[in-house]
């Protein structure tokens, strides 16, 4: 899978800071049922 | 007692409210992989900096609002205070990579909601209105006012008392969604802007 190969630890680590900010960030709401 | 309710009963803890979120994280690395894979281009990423801020900055809201044993044990008066310093390590990191793909868009997101949560005692509002149209089979006092929604950064408040009302959670999904979410204009630029940046790592190379 060459694509896999195009995945390095900076893309993991930039992703990472990525998803991290956007719980920091984000304020959705949501209710069970 | 009631708040006690709201936190047993409408919040399951497989419900994270910030999964919404990260589709957009899914949509725009999904997105951006099949493009570099398509056009043959490697992902390349912009050098950003002040990284460690971002970890820092949110580690203390992961303990108050991702972990639900953690969670309990902090007062909700400290809450504010650990929510909107972070959101402010959060905007310096911002302010040093305003240069890169979306972030002027994730900037745009994180001021209006810091803005919204700021004017409103250091939490995010959500209505009694909005949670009904949620769920509309329960009755709207169900949700009562002045309560903390679950162990999420919403606090059911009414809309008079509200600031900056159209900046609060107050968007839903169609009824025929599955997860019952409420968000906010701030959410949407956040997405928007994650899609953006991510998708702008398989971009074409200009050689120079």
């Amino acid at each position: 899978m060459s694509f896999i190969k195009s995945i390095n630890p900076r893309v993991v680590l930039f992703v990472l800071t990525v998803v991290l900010f956007v719980i920091g960030a984000g304020a959705p709401g949501a209710v069970g049922i | 007692m009631v708040g006690s309710l709201h936190k047993s009963t409408k919040y399951p803890s497989a419900l994270n409210p910030d999964m919404i979120l990260l589709i957009a994280v899914v949509i725009g690395l999904a997105a951006t992989i099949v493009r570099a894979r398509l056009r043959h281009r490697t992902l390349k990423l912009s050098k950003l900096r002040l990284e460690w801020l971002v970890f820092v900055s949110v580690l203390p809201q992961i303990f108050v609002f991702q972990i639900p044993w953690t969670g309990r044990l902090i007062p909700e008066d400290f809450i504010p205070y650990i929510q909107i310093l972070s959101m402010l390590g959060l905007l310096i990191f911002v302010g040093a990579n305003f240069s890169t793909p979306g972030f002027w868009v994730l900037g745009l997101g994180l001021l209006t909601n810091l803005l919204v949560i700021s004017s409103n005692g250091g939490w995010m509002p959500i209505h009694q209105e909005t949670l009904h149209s949620l769920v509309p089979a329960k009755p709207i006092n169900t949700w009562e006012t002045g309560t903390r929604l679950g162990y999420s950064k919403d606090f059911i408040m009414t809309i008079a008392k509200t600031n900056f009302v159209f900046l609060s959670d107050v968007i839903t999904f169609p009824q025929w969604f599955p997860y019952k979410f409420a968000f906010s204009l701030g959410d949407i630029f956040i997405s928007t802007g994650t899609v953006i940046l991510l998708w702008s790592l398989s971009k074409k190379e200009i050689s120079k």
